[in-house]
């Protein structure tokens, strides 16, 4: 407990406040439309490019946006006139952006260490720079909910009743996939390559099966974000694990816990 | 003179490589109420997707109150169509309630960064309470039966105060009790409003109590297009055959 007192541990506690909000509210977006197979692919490709940013000697998070955006140009249309089959375009995806991640890898001209930091995340190294930008997409996507909450509502309903609506469901979809490239970006150095996609999709998942909600689902699942970033660094510190996975086992128990105890099982038992 | 409401010009309509309308052409009246019947497979609902612009017109030109339907004014035109889909399948969890899925219906017209006015909200309860739907709004939109939905779809196309609307076999799951209420209400707006309206059905009793003309459909093409009366003879003709 003695670590609340120095200033990486609270820049840290901060990040996962940041981060615990931004998956939280992306993952109701990617849990209630069942799209969560392009969530990975995004975040596998954020994950190659922050590599490629490495390898380049230049902007980590620069090339993690570009990657996760061209990820989303490349499954938005696909997805968007049904033409993507999850099973076999994900396999296709995630092999391919996975690959280029150990290529980047392989060719990175110094130490790994750098990479490895990316691949588990190390929310206790995080810099001024890292934390600002989560407050900039925190608060960006904060905003989106609120001012565009009743389209997005009706696109995560279904997105052809909202087009029949006079939406424009197609722009909002797009919305929702950059908004999500960018959050997984963003937060790719303090949770991880490989672990952020379960701190977007773990807490949306343990607050859906709670509330039948939109506007509660969104506050639940930021406070299991929240709890999840904030036990994990705690787990982290008193047992010196590491605090990337440690946040994602936690985010997970929540999960377990949120389906014992969830109010639609019983309700779908009946 | 009538006013042309909507107007299909040599229309084809094709998802990936099938073709499933073949230059269609006809005119539909400001207020007229036309039954959609035949086979399954015949192109039924893809033309009422056709109208509503989500089903892409691959060739020749769909006309809404005279002006061409594209990409630029389609949720323009959109926002006064009411539309009730044939199959409706959703995760019985999602955390959407039976109310704001009929609030769904307006938010077209509400506007962006705009709110649903008292206006809107009494027109809303005035709806719902027309199709006895009051004691569902508070419920899970997944959790409800087939029929219970369809009702909540209907006041969800209803609460735009539509100038056309589009059904599409809404008539299945409901009840007899539900199917005269919503034959009568849909008699009552449709006169009192003029909504010019296409309704699919398989139900020949439906069909001939409700509209006064017929669109028989076969293979993507117009195989008949008349009053009830020769629609009947029509009927019995094929019957025969």
């Amino acid at each position: 407990m003695e670590l609340i007192g120095f200033a990486f541990f609270q820049r840290a506690l901060f990040s996962a406040l940041l981060a615990g909000i931004a998956c939280g509210i992306v993952g109701v977006w990617i849990v209630t439309m069942r799209i969560s197979f392009i969530g990975v692919a995004i975040s596998h490709a954020a994950f190659a490019g922050a590599l490629l940013g490495l390898v380049l000697g230049k902007s980590v998070i620069f090339f993690s946006f570009l990657f996760s955006f061209l990820a989303c140009a490349v499954l938005g249309p696909l997805s968007d006139k049904g033409q993507l089959h999850p099973d076999t375009s994900i396999g296709i995806i995630f092999s391919s952006t996975v690959g280029l991640a150990f290529l980047f890898m392989g060719v990175l001209p110094e130490g790994k260490s750098q990479a490895l930091n990316l691949l588990w995340g190390s929310i206790l190294t995080i810099t001024h720079q890292d934390t600002i930008l989560l407050v900039i997409t925190v608060a960006l996507l904060i905003i989106v909910s609120i001012l565009f909450f009743k389209e997005l509502q009706s696109v995560i309903f279904n997105r052809e009743m909202a087009k029949a609506s006079g939406i424009s469901a197609t722009i909002f979809f797009y919305l929702i996939l950059f908004l999500s490239g960018m959050t997984i970006s963003t937060t790719l150095k303090s949770v991880g390559g490989l672990l952020v996609f379960a701190l977007v999709i773990n807490p949306a998942a343990a607050a859906y099966q709670i509330t039948y909600s939109l506007k509660k689902m969104y506050l639940l699942s930021t406070l299991f974000g929240v709890l999840s970033g904030w036990g994990g660094l705690f787990l982290a510190a008193q047992f010196n694990l590491p605090a990337g996975a440690s946040i994602v086992i936690v985010s997970t128990v929540i999960f377990i816990f949120s389906v014992l105890f969830s109010p639609k099982r019983v309700n779908n038992e009946n | 003179m009538k006013n042309i409401k909507i107007k299909l010009n040599n229309v084809s309509v094709g998802y990936l490589t099938e073709t499933v309308i073949h230059g269609l052409s006809t005119e539909i009246a400001e207020g007229e109420f036309v039954g959609l019947f035949g086979p399954n497979g015949a192109g039924k609902t893809t033309l009422l997707c056709a109208i509503n612009g989500l089903a892409q017109i691959t060739e020749g030109n769909l006309y809404i109150d005279n002006t061409e339907f594209n990409i630029f004014n389609e949720n323009k035109f959109r926002r006064v169509m009411g539309y009730v889909p044939q199959r409706f399948d959703i995760d019985p969890k999602i955390p959407i309630l039976a109310e704001e899925v009929v609030s769904m219906g307006r938010y077209g017209k509400t506007g962006l960064l705009r709110f649903p006015s008292t206006k809107d909200k009494d027109f809303i309860t005035e709806v719902c309470a027309l199709l006895e739907i009051q004691y569902l709004l508070k419920k899970p939109f997944g959790q409800l039966s087939g029929g219970e939905r369809k009702r909540v779809l209907i006041a969800r196309a209803l609460v735009k105060d539509p100038e056309i609307m589009l059904f599409d076999e809404i008539f299945a799951w409901l009840d007899v009790k539900m199917i005269d209420r919503v034959i009568a209400i849909i008699r009552e707006i449709q006169i009192k409003k003029r909504i010019t309206t296409l309704m699919v059905s398989h139900d020949i009793e439906i069909i001939k109590t409700l509209c006064a003309r017929i669109i028989w459909m076969e293979d993507g093409k117009i195989f008949f297009d008349g009053d009830r009366e020769n629609f009947l003879k029509k009927l019995k003709a094929k019957q025969w055959n």
